[in-house]
């Protein structure tokens, strides 16, 4: 009953995290149709900057702030002088490839700067510790990010839901041209988009690094799971990037304990089922390229 | 081939308390072309697509034939013989003239026999989509990229994979839209040079080209069928005079 | 132009030394990969990530039945009864992992292909008992080739060698007849639209679907000879980087036109080679090339020679 809980926990926390990414990732490619391979990489980089911040000034809480922001700038500037130029005919696949290139060089470079070892991050001493909760002790930092996942998302739905930024971006791909007819500017927005989706993305590698440690590869482990999430939840919403990393974050924390052989095929069938029922994920837009 | 090849009775659509189409018949004979105008919103597309299967009525039929085709799917009706040209062009970018042509004749093989790739059959193709790409003078142009070629072009080609497909109507909407004059009378040539057999509904709004290549013109407005007949009947009309012909600027 | 290549081809283990014709070995089983990954990517507009996994599963398989590792079943190494089970096992895996992607789009594809073989890799480094863990499976010996008395046998580096150009011809020359027939245009036609294919009756998940599992099997042979050639099946065969190497030699060499996949491996095999003695940092090179080649020359390095016509 006790590990019930406590793993129902671990896999909350997951969830939380993997939505962070999701909802970054789901954001890019619902609002500019671009898939970023990349993904994975900047959380790894935000991790990593996180640590050297935190390492530099002893301050996890500055690290938060500081390392999405400066992840964020990289997006934009990437999404600013080279992603967009690849549009047209196979768009995708181009932006598939490239991103995928940028992918290598990103874990690469990490690997030349902070070297191949598996580092640990300290959470920050407030949240240290364990406390009581539901009859087992749990670690104060976990239950933390349960909570700050629930605040991202309570935060981004009503930035999407009620703002007029969140307008423009329900308006999505296909009515680009007729916000550029209002006097948004279409590719401010797009690089916007795509900053705040990196940045997102190096939020919860600075969220993650206390609980999952930093090594290279784990970017390309998270990217997976993160694209499990978006084939079983849908892309291009927020309660699909949610619930789909609910249902992808308990199978894979339930399946590396009782299944740790075979815990990625558990979410490959969880993937399947859903792609069998629902090609473009349960929740997703519908009638999505 | 019985006499009307297409034939249209009581076709009704209405999108909530609006008439789209109300009480449109329509007889084409085999082999017949004929001309549907009418002012904009009169219902002229509505119609070609309920004929191609796009949208379904919500009264009358659709015979091909003795064929009642009303509740057939597109893809089923493509396969019985109707075949539709949009004004958009929708081709295989990146691939050669005769490349987009063969893809639409060899179709009907399936795919095993593309797979095995019987030299008979291929030469069957190649022979087709030459004489296609002959029919709508597009034959020195075989070896170009679709991307190369002019609108006008574009849209012969669309014509050519419309033809592909063996049809026994072919519903053309709008053919010489947004063409320069010279493209203009290019197309009406190819439309000319059309097999005698093929019956032809051309949705057009230059009564020129109308009153070139017309057997029958029907009328269209509000959705209704003002008057049909021939072009010098239609013209004589003093109906159509008023509502349609006056107004329309050619 | 063909008959001295060929000549050429043949007298390749004479001319010159061991180690290169290792790497010639090692080039032509790449080669087989990406031309295997061309059909689907650079023909069909498919865009595998995870091709790795066919690789993999042709050298698995072809370790288990012929390695005398306790771990495998070591009962033959004779090509007659290895390769047909080899095309089953990759084919019986095209069939379920396409029936699974291919209702879906483009970008669904791509995760679904990504997370199969990322699947495949967990379970082979996990399943220590069944697939040896990450030292993978060792023993596996070169091939043979027989019936009755008549026999073959490919130990020797230079006799392996004409095996796997043998494959690399029989591979050449059956994906040219396939990319030249009514089935290859149609392939050519769904990457270029394929909404326009259906319109004109097409079935397109069969074309798809038959053009998966082609590739998935030549790929399986592929791994099949690279297991044999090192003697050992790995994790690494499936590991995405393998799949990100394969893709990039079909877009550096060339999408769509079957040379350039071959001009990519010989690429991507000799280069790391020569680059890893000046830098470290041959990943970085390698994505900044496959970078530089989809912004700059998508026609890769046979479109920079051959120019559209």
């Amino acid at each position: 009953m006790e590990t019930l809980v406590i793993q129902t926990l671990n896999g909350l926390v997951f969830s939380m995290l993997l939505f962070v990414m999701a909802a970054g990732l789901s954001l890019i490619f619902g609002q500019m149709d671009v898939i970023n391979l990349a993904h994975g990489a900047f959380y790894l980089l935000g991790g990593y900057i996180g640590f050297t911040m935190i390492r530099q000034y002893e301050n996890y809480w500055l690290a938060l702030i500081i390392a999405p922001v400066i992840v964020g700038t990289i997006g934009f500037i990437i999404e600013y002088a080279i992603l967009r130029r690849i549009y047209g005919r196979h768009h995708h696949l181009n932006q598939v490839l490239f991103t995928f290139g940028l992918a290598l060089v990103a874990a690469d470079l990490i690997r030349w700067n902070w070297g191949s070892y598996v580092i640990t991050v300290a959470a920050p001493p407030q949240l240290q510790g364990q406390v009581p909760f539901l009859g087992i002790q749990f670690p104060v930092y976990r239950l933390a990010v349960i909570t700050f996942g629930l605040t991202i998302g309570a935060i981004l739905w009503i930035g999407i839901e009620r703002t007029r930024i969140g307008m423009i971006l329900r308006a999505g791909v296909s009515d680009a041209k007729l916000l550029s007819g209002f006097g948004v500017n279409i590719q401010l927005v797009f690089s916007g988009v795509f900053a705040m989706g990196t940045a997102l993305a190096a939020l919860a590698g600075v969220i993650g690094a206390p609980i999952h440690s930093l090594y290279p590869g784990l970017d390309f482990e998270i990217l997976i799971l993160t694209l499990a999430v978006v084939v079983v939840g849908g892309l291009g919403t927020l309660k699909g990037a949610f619930l789909g990393s609910l249902l992808i974050g308990m199978a894979d924390t339930f399946g590396k304990t009782f299944l740790p052989e075979f815990a990625l095929f558990l979410i490959f069938a969880v993937m399947a089922s859903v792609l069998i029922l629902r090609p473009s994920g349960l929740w997703g837009l519908r009638g999505q390229r | 081939m019985p006499i009307n090849t297409l034939k249209v009775s009581r076709l009704s659509k209405h999108y909530g308390g609006l008439a789209a189409l109300a009480d449109v018949n329509l007889n084409a004979r085999t082999g017949e072309r004929r001309a549907i105008i009418g002012p904009n919103g009169a219902g002229k597309t509505t119609l070609l697509n309920i004929i191609t299967g796009e949208v379904k009525p919500t009264e009358g039929t659709i015979f091909l034939g003795n064929r009642d085709v009303t509740s057939l799917s597109v893809h089923k009706r493509v396969n019985l013989g109707i075949a539709y040209t949009s004004q958009k062009n929708n081709l295989f970018d990146n691939l050669s003239v005769f490349e987009n042509v063969c893809i639409a004749v060899q179709q009907h093989l399936g795919m095993f026999q593309h797979m095995l790739g019987f030299s008979e059959s291929v030469e069957k193709v190649v022979d087709s989509a030459l004489g296609l790409l002959n029919l709508v003078g597009l034959a020195t142009e075989k070896k170009q990229l679709t991307s190369t070629l002019s609108y006008g072009q574009q849209r012969a080609l669309e014509v050519a994979l419309a033809l592909a497909t063996k049809p026994k109507v072919l519903l053309l909407d709008e053919p010489t839209a947004g063409m320069s004059p010279a493209e203009t009378e290019e197309m009406v040539e190819l439309i000319r040079n059309l097999p005698r057999l093929l019956t032809l509904l051309i949705v057009e709004h230059d009564m020129d080209v109308v009153f070139k290549l017309a057997d029958q013109i029907t009328v269209l407005h509000y959705g209704k069928v003002v008057t049909e007949g021939t072009p010098s009947e239609v013209r004589a009309n003093s109906l159509v005079q008023e509502t349609y012909l006056g107004q329309h600027k050619s | 132009m063909l008959i001295l290549t060929l000549i050429l081809a043949l007298i390749f283990p004479f001319s010159v030394k061991t180690y290169i014709l290792s790497l010639g070995i090692e080039v032509l089983i790449f080669a087989i990969f990406a031309m295997s990954l061309d059909l689907l990517l650079g023909y069909t507009g498919l865009p595998s990530l995870g091709h790795a996994a066919f690789f993999g599963l042709g050298a698995y398989i072809l370790a288990y039945v012929s390695s005398n590792s306790e771990l495998a079943l070591g009962l033959t190494d004779n090509l007659l009864i290895t390769l047909p089970i080899v095309i089953l096992g990759t084919a019986l895996s095209a069939v379920i992992l396409g029936f699974l992607a291919l209702r879906t789009s483009g970008v669904f594809f791509l995760m679904i292909t990504l997370a199969f073989a990322q699947m495949l890799f967990s379970i082979a480094i996990r399943w220590s008992s069944v697939t040896g863990g990450s030292d993978g499976m060792t023993g596996v010996p070169r091939p043979t080739l027989g019936i009755g008395t008549w026999h073959l046998s490919f130990t020797d580096r230079a006799d392996f060698y004409y095996l796997v150009l043998a494959f690399f011809c029989i591979t050449w020359f059956l994906l040219r007849y396939i990319v030249r027939s009514p089935f290859g245009l149609a392939l050519r036609g769904i990457h270029a639209n394929e909404q326009r294919m259906r319109g004109l009756g097409y079935n397109t998940f069969r074309y798809k679907f038959a053009a998966f599992i082609v590739s998935g099997v030549i790929a399986g042979i592929a791994g099949m000879l690279l297991s044999q050639y090192f003697w050992h099946a790995v994790p690494h065969n499936l590991f995405w980087n393998m799949s990100g190497q394969a893709l990039i030699m079909v877009v550096v060499g060339g999408p769509g036109t079957l040379t350039g996949p071959v001009i990519g491996a010989t690429l991507m095999r000799l280069l790391p080679n020569f680059a890893s003695t000046y830098t470290e940092r041959s990943e970085t090179l390698m994505g900044l090339v496959l970078i530089l080649f989809v912004l700059l020359a998508p026609g890769g390095i046979f479109g920079i020679f051959h120019k559209k016509r």
